[in-house]
């Protein structure tokens, strides 16, 4: 499975490189909107995009919107991952084609219950093989 | 950062009035919002306890602003080693090989969280800023109401959390 983490903040794309890693998730990151419509379009194909809100350059809510235009993207799902806990931030995400809302700050537990929901059920891979070559640093 | 945030240090003062954020939002939540980070991410390592005194370095620094209905500005300070463990565990690094952009980005997440959230309590509509980070010496030049400084401490290291309000453009 591939995943998209979208954040401007390098601290969270890592941390949810962490979580998704553990399950066995290809993941790429994008520090804004526009990046991640550059990697989309440069492939592969995500099975799922993580998004923040507030971003520059291009904010979550824009890059949902223009996600859902194009048809070839139509199977990506969509996970919000943001503060933006108020109803109607949710229902605005949610018309705008995203899939699934998960609220900062969240547990690792949280993710898997987000995924499972979207149908997106991987397989947990030991720790160590998680791991990125970051944590020799 | 820029030139104008920033200035010797000095006390803030009240520039408008303010539109009732002690109704809105008790301190207990503000802090039960911190322990909610810590909680999520540094779940073996997450007692926040009342601080006692205001530290004498603030060594890095955060805020992240709030529009709307309610204005003002939510800033987080703490010493270099807390933000660097928060790094760390964010990261999944060892503290010692972060690099100070690193611990910033760490600590502007915080004040992302700690700010969205409460955000989300304040009467809609209010928007959110991106936040801003800084270290070293040096205060943020906000001329607004200081509604609540929060001491904590986390492994004795001491974590403050204020909140400044400008008021409301809808009060009369």
């Amino acid at each position: 499975m591939h995943a998209l983490v979208v954040d401007d903040s390098r601290a969270m794309r890592s941390l949810l490189r962490s979580i998704l890693g553990s399950l066995g998730i290809d993941v790429a990151e994008a520090a804004d909107g526009r990046a991640a419509i550059d990697a989309v379009e440069a492939g592969p194909l995500p099975d799922l995009a993580l998004v923040d809100w507030h971003m520059p350059v291009m904010d979550g809510l824009e890059l949902v919107t223009e996600l859902r235009r194009r048809k070839e993207w139509r199977h990506m799902a969509i996970m919000m991952v943001t503060t933006e806990s108020e109803h109607e931030n949710m229902v605005r995400a949610l018309l705008a084609g995203a899939n699934e809302y998960l609220i900062k700050p969240f547990s690792p537990d949280a993710v898997l219950e987000k995924l499972s929901l979207l149908g997106l059920s991987p397989e947990p891979v030991p720790v160590a093989d998680a791991r990125g070559d970051d944590t020799l640093r | 950062m820029t030139d104008t945030d920033r200035c010797s240090p000095g006390t803030a003062v009240a520039a408008t009035k303010p539109d009732g954020f002690a109704e809105l939002v008790s301190t207990a939540t503000i802090v039960e919002i911190a322990q909610g980070f810590w909680d999520a991410y540094l779940p073996e390592d997450a007692v926040l306890l009342p601080g006692s005194v205001l530290p004498e370095i603030e060594e890095v620094r955060g805020h992240i602003d709030i529009g709307g209905s309610w204005s003002g500005r939510v800033e987080i300070s703490t010493s270099l080693a807390a933000a660097r463990r928060v790094a760390a565990s964010l990261f999944s690094l060892r503290p010692e090989v972060l690099d100070q952009s690193e611990i910033l980005d760490a600590l502007g997440e915080l004040v992302n969280v700690v700010g969205g959230n409460i955000k989300s309590i304040l009467p809609a509509p209010t928007s959110l800023s991106v936040p801003q980070v800084a270290d070293g010496p040096g205060e943020w030049r906000f001329d607004a109401l200081l509604e609540r400084e929060i001491l904590l401490s986390w492994n004795s290291e001491p974590v403050v959390v204020r909140v400044w309000s400008t008021g409301s453009p809808a009060a009369p």
